[in-house]
């Protein structure tokens, strides 16, 4: 979710329970204003009707214009002990007047004549309609609702588009972050502190990951490296001992140090192809006829495909032209063509490689569940300890589509392992 | 055969000596761009095995300065420089060959008997150890007066070990020699043995005076 929904979100519930809360409290206190101001002109009408009967002067008319009305009653002494002397309530009567009912307020006051009865002086009023108030304040609330999520809209979406601006170059540049390349430093300039203290940490950690990044890559190149001559010169004094007289007992041991020492190399130039490849050393691209290099492998591989006893179909129905170092289409192809034959199983496995126009897919039988994907192309990652395997092949084919934009996928469908190339779309 | 060889690492330096004394020749060494360019000023050599990166500079430069004094040295470049530029540097050159460190001895010694047999007879020259001559000009093989028929596998199997005599060839390096890099992945060497048992059986007919030995099961060596 977008920080501006969220932010439009909470605010339009936070003024929904605000404005309904306070709609019935106006509500309240109006209703409360206006019987106030009823009962007061309700009251002073009695006082006048009643001065006027004990002072035995002319009543007003029953209907007299104005909305007030009252008629007096003489009633009993029981009636009156029993009945409250003052009491006001709220009373639908019919207007003959008008022949309708309406809402009124009604005051009834008992009081004792000159003679010593008991008269019920009842004065009423109509008053307002409380259901028709209570849907207008209702209306009135809601279209003030309407009006203050709109405003609030507008202005937040101006406020975070103008002051939230350097937060979203941030985001951007953070997007476009690689590692692997030279990025240069955020450019971002605010007067905003939060954002400038964002702006440091975020150049700051980029610089020293790069660093290390750097180091790191260097490490192992320079390691690799400086371990080739070591190597070589076991392996020579190695080999020289093979050629004295020795026991089958101690020739067994020196072949297998040689065939560890072998490994060590291979690994070791493993390493240094993909520190080679990420320190981009392989500059220089050309177009390349993908399928006439995979018909170029598929022979040499034919003999190793033999040996494992896997059959290998080459279906070609396009013939992509990539621009490709030459050298890193190579080592491309070989790496997953091999990781295809040596990861393969024991007997009558299969390898269909699809030649299409824009993707190259290599599928191959194998283990019998899928790889676990996240992984599958970090350095080192076995699924299955194979003898010859570096556990480099698919880092390397990794690292080398990273640096030739191309995309490398793994799906395991209908128990075949599928790796697909295709060039990454660069025309956004 | 006289053969410098230009190297700064101590140890490799002693055990590539070695080894070529082993195999009769009279070696030479120089650790430094500099010294090996004053040898070369004042000597001739059969061949150089040349590292390219050295203490005081890059062994192309003495590529270069052989070029200048007009020496037609047979030059190998051993490097762990696994580059495919200073591959390609070194040969325009002039180096003959070029061997990635690690390398296998028996790897080197045929490389040089290669140059070497280039270098002095335009690569026209027949080998021949015992009463064994290769030809390999027109791939003929004979045994005395006799033309053996050998497939062209077979022919390339024998090639490659009478190339390295004396030495320990592992079936793996056999295989991947004979047949491409792709071979060292296999786990059956079943068409080495085929081969191998005609070739065998082939000398032997003809009274070859060498002879393939199996090594413990480990590899081969032509004795």
């Amino acid at each position: 979710m977008k920080l501006k929904d969220r932010i439009i979100r909470r605010i339009s519930a936070f003024l929904l329970v605000v404005l309904t809360l306070w709609s019935i409290l106006f509500y309240i206190a109006m209703i409360d204003e206006i019987t106030d101001e009823v009962d007061d002109t309700l009251e002073l009408y009695t006082e006048m009707v009643m001065t006027r009967y004990l002072a035995g002067k002319e009543l007003p008319s029953v209907d007299n214009g104005t909305n007030n009305s009252y008629h007096l009653t003489e009633v009993t002494k029981e009636y009156a002990d029993t009945h409250p002397h003052l009491s006001r309530t709220d009373e639908t009567l019919y207007i003959e007047a008008k022949h309708e009912t309406e809402p009124a307020r009604v005051m009834r006051t008992i009081f004792r004549g000159a003679d010593g009865s008991y008269y019920e002086l009842t004065v009423m009023t109509p008053t307002i309609e409380k259901k028709d108030f209570m849907e207008a304040v209702a209306y009135w609330i809601l279209g003030l609702y309407v009006a203050v999520v709109l405003a609030v809209i507008v202005v937040n979406a101006w406020v975070i588009s103008h002051s939230m601006r350097p937060l979203y170059r941030l985001l951007g540049w953070l997007d476009r972050y690689d590692i692997n390349e030279h990025t240069e430093p955020i450019d971002n300039p605010t007067s905003v502190t939060e954002f400038c203290t964002l702006n440091d940490a975020i150049n700051r950690y980029s610089q020293r990951n790069q660093q290390l990044f750097e180091q790191q890559k260097r490490f192992i190149g320079d390691a690799s490296h400086e371990l080739q001559t070591p190597i070589a010169i076991c392996q020579n004094r190695l080999e020289m001992l093979c050629d004295t007289d020795m026991t089958e007992e101690q020739m067994g041991e020196v072949i297998k140090t040689l065939q560890t020492l072998e490994h060590m190399s291979e690994l070791n130039r493993s390493l240094l192809l993909l520190s080679k490849i990420d320190n981009h050393q392989f500059l220089d691209t050309m177009p390349i006829d993908m399928a006439a290099l995979l018909r170029q492998t598929y022979s040499e591989y034919r003999r190793m495909a033999i040996e494992n006893r896997v059959e290998v179909t080459l279906h070609e129905e396009g013939n992509p032209t990539w621009d490709i170092n030459p050298a890193l289409a190579k080592v491309l192809i070989h790496n997953l063509y091999r990781n295809a034959l040596v990861h393969n199983v024991e007997s009558q496995g299969q390898l269909h490689i699809y030649i299409c126009i824009d993707n190259i897919v290599f599928a191959n039988t194998g283990l019998s569940q899928p790889l676990d994907r996240e992984h599958i192309f970090d350095r080192f990652y076995k699924s299955s300890t194979r003898e010859g395997s570096t556990g480099l092949g698919l880092a390397i084919v990794s690292a080398i589509c990273r640096h030739s934009s191309l995309d490398i996928a793994y799906t395991f469908a209908s128990g075949m392992h599928h790796f697909s190339l295709k060039q990454k779309n660069n025309d956004k | 055969m006289k053969i410098l060889l230009v190297e700064d690492e101590p140890a490799l330096q002693e055990v590539v000596r070695r080894s070529l004394e082993k195999e009769r020749y009279v070696v030479e060494v120089a650790d430094t761009c500099i010294a090996a360019m004053r040898k070369v000023n004042a000597y001739t050599y059969d061949c150089i095995l040349l590292d390219i990166m050295l203490p005081d500079g890059s062994g192309l430069q003495l590529l270069e300065h052989l070029k200048k004094i007009q020496k037609q040295e047979s030059v190998i470049i051993i490097s762990a420089k696994d580059s495919l530029d200073d591959k390609v540097t070194g040969l325009e050159l002039g180096a003959d060959d070029y061997l990635p460190k690690p390398f296998h001895l028996a790897e080197l010694h045929a490389r040089i008997r290669s140059v070497i047999r280039r270098g002095q007879r335009g690569g026209e020259m027949s080998i021949t150890v015992g009463n064994l001559m290769i030809n390999p000009d027109k791939h003929r093989v004979s045994v005395g007066e006799q033309v053996l028929d050998l497939g062209r596998k077979e022919y390339d199997i024998l090639l490659y070990f009478v190339n390295r005599r004396g030495h320990l060839v592992k079936k793996e390096v056999l295989a991947e020699a004979v047949w491409g890099d792709d071979i060292d992945q296999a786990d059956s060497f079943d068409f080495i043995y085929a081969q191998l048992k005609n070739l065998r059986r082939k000398l032997m007919a003809a009274g070859a005076e060498v002879e393939i030995k199996t090594v413990y099961g480990f590899g081969y060596k032509l004795v």
